[in-house]
């Protein structure tokens, strides 16, 4: 008995390496290529965005009309646009509305998503279910780009007041987009929340006496966030090119404010005339931060995977 | 003995809702109890009502299943009448229960210890750190030889006799007055099945818990059990003591079941 006691007894040398790995996911997550690149592609923008203030910069909003439509060089590095406003500075500035947008989207798009597909899972085939999902599906049904013009024509550009509130029209579209994200990522949640629910451990915890609640957000969360999170670094991206789109078109964040859809916009009638810098340097912006926010998608598909985290530790017993 | 019982069950009914509209019994009227330091085995084929029976106690059968007669009463208390709110706090304090496959009843995403000390701090307001210390020596009490090293290990680095023993870590973790086994033993190989056997046979006697064993393994049973009840097809069809089962079985399925066994016939 004792001899098959310490068999069964020998310990597991690699927890310690795991709860380390742990500790520095960072720098797993800049160990994988695609992961590194992203991370320091994203990183780059938002922290120009968010220094942008303390940044040896021109005023984004000065206007030098003796300077319109300078070629790149050597007293403004990407050029200026009509008015003689420095794009570089134009650029970053721009990546604070652009970057603040995408990131105010994909919170509001996760907080709601994930609370709704945990509900909707955890009481699978009951009308909590039933009415959730369909709700997200009719949140689902109208394309994000006709909500979007639908809203701004019922309500306009100007800021619009809820109440107490007072809503700028970056906020409200940040919140209509936010709404629009919820029924992907709570799909994807419910989804997961399904065959997780369904696990003995629940049943286990239920018998440990643990509350519904509980057991949603410590228990079962954990188990499907990684997809949802690798989802939500995808949907980023694509909150920006949102924003670019509608802003493009007059309806998202209004001038002479600075972001990349309102640069591309000021563009429009540059782009066959010679002065290529205009569009193209605000484009390679948008391009880069997608790019990036896909490569970190990706690299995070990679770190989180628990399977890949099984197969590094190996089944020590 | 007799008026000692921890757990007492009376005339239990437990029925399903179908999908049809109609209504199925599937435990018709169970008695059995349960003493304290006894470990009582309830046994029978799959498909007998052992594990509805044991779900029902927990009252744990999900929205379609209900009990529909009979009462279950611990320590005097009718668990098939309290309202969800205190049958909530009761388990895993007052009545827990240890599942057949350790493998799927531990959470994946969190070690061993966050798992044990969330269990004890659910029930008793110590504080992270003595709830620490407890699980600590919850798992030392359950025969780890490196509590320390299991406290930080994921349920995926342990082997399933190791996390059977954590799955019954946390099932004694609140001192509970009872504790239910379902086929704990079943996902094991056969010499940690005995391990496993041995350490709740200790435990029943240390902390002097009352055991419901459920098992379809007649010869585990008897290394545990003083008393054991006989169930098929939703019925009692006998209880006497694991000695008189062996040697003198009463009912026909009793006998069938135990000549069921398969016995390495020598030519």
């Amino acid at each position: 008995m004792q001899a098959i006691m310490q068999d069964e007894q020998a310990p597991s040398a690699e927890a310690e390496t795991r709860g380390r790995h742990a500790q520095t996911f960072l720098a797993r997550l800049a160990r994988t290529p695609v992961g590194a690149a992203g991370l320091l592609l994203v990183t780059t923008l938002a922290l120009a965005a968010v220094l942008a203030p303390v940044l040896p910069l021109q005023d984004p909003l000065l206007l030098h009309m003796d300077h319109a439509l300078t070629a790149p060089g050597r007293e403004f590095l990407l050029g200026t646009d009509q008015a003689g406003r420095d794009l570089l500075s134009r650029i970053i500035w721009g990546g604070r509305a652009s970057l603040a947008i995408g990131a105010c989207v994909i919170a509001i798009g996760l907080a709601l998503g994930i609370s709704i597909g945990l509900v909707a899972g955890y009481f699978s085939r009951t009308w909590i279910e039933e009415s959730l999902m369909k709700l997200m599906e009719i949140f689902a049904s109208i394309p994000l780009l006709i909500w979007a013009i639908a809203m701004v024509g019922v309500l306009g550009v100007q800021p619009t007041t809820f109440g107490p509130f007072r809503l700028s029209n970056e906020a409200k579209l940040t919140l209509l987009i936010g709404l629009l994200y919820t029924p992907g990522l709570a799909r994807l949640t419910h989804g997961l929340v399904l065959q997780e629910a369904a696990s003995e451990y629940v049943l286990a915890r239920r018998v440990q006496g643990a509350s519904t609640a509980s057991i949603l957000f410590t228990d079962i969360l954990p188990n499907v966030i990684s997809p949802v999170l690798v989802q939500a670094a995808i949907l980023m991206g694509v909150a920006i090119i949102v924003e670019a789109s509608l802003s493009f078109i007059g309806l998202g964040v209004q001038p002479p404010t600075p972001s990349w859809g309102t640069l591309l916009a000021d563009a429009r009638n540059l782009v066959f005339s010679g002065e290529w810098w205009v569009a193209f340097f605000p484009g390679l912006t948008v391009f880069l931060a997608v790019l990036g926010l896909n490569l970190l998608g990706d690299g995070l598909r990679v770190v989180l995977d628990p399977r890949r985290r099984t197969s590094a530790a190996g089944e020590l017993l | 003995m007799k008026n000692d019982q921890l757990l007492e069950i009376k005339k239990l009914k437990v029925g399903f809702r179908q999908s049809d509209g109609g209504f199925r019994n599937v435990v018709h009227g169970l008695d059995l109890t349960v003493g304290r330091g006894e470990a009582v085995g309830l046994v029978g084929e799959s498909g007998s009502g052992k594990s509805v029976t044991a779900l029902a106690v927990m009252r744990l059968l999900g929205r379609h299943g209900s009990i529909t007669e009979g009462e279950i009463l611990l320590n005097g208390t009718d668990l098939a009448r309290l309202p969800d709110k205190e049958m909530r706090a009761l388990r895993g304090k007052e009545i827990s229960m240890i599942f057949q496959d350790p493998t799927t009843a531990l959470n994946p995403a969190f070690t061993i210890g966050t798992q044990l000390v969330d269990v004890i701090e659910a029930h008793q307001h110590f504080g992270r750190n003595r709830a620490r210390k407890e699980a600590l020596q919850n798992l030392d009490h359950v025969g780890f030889r490196d509590p320390a090293r299991a406290l930080r290990a994921y349920p995926h680095e342990l082997s399933g006799g190791m996390k059977q023993r954590a799955m019954v870590a946390m099932a004694v973790a609140c001192k509970p007055r009872i504790v239910l086994a379902d086929e704990p033993t079943t996902a094991l190989d056969v010499t940690v099945q005995a391990q496993i056997v041995a350490l709740l046979r200790r435990l029943v006697k240390e902390l002097d818990i009352g055991l419901l064993f459920i098992t379809h393994n007649l010869d585990l049973m008897g290394e545990l059990c003083t008393r054991a009840a006989v169930m098929h097809r939703g019925h009692v069809v006998e209880t006497a003591s694991a000695v008189d089962l062996f040697e003198r079985p009463q009912h026909q399925y009793t006998r069938m079941l135990f000549e069921s066994i398969p016995r390495l016939e020598l030519v």
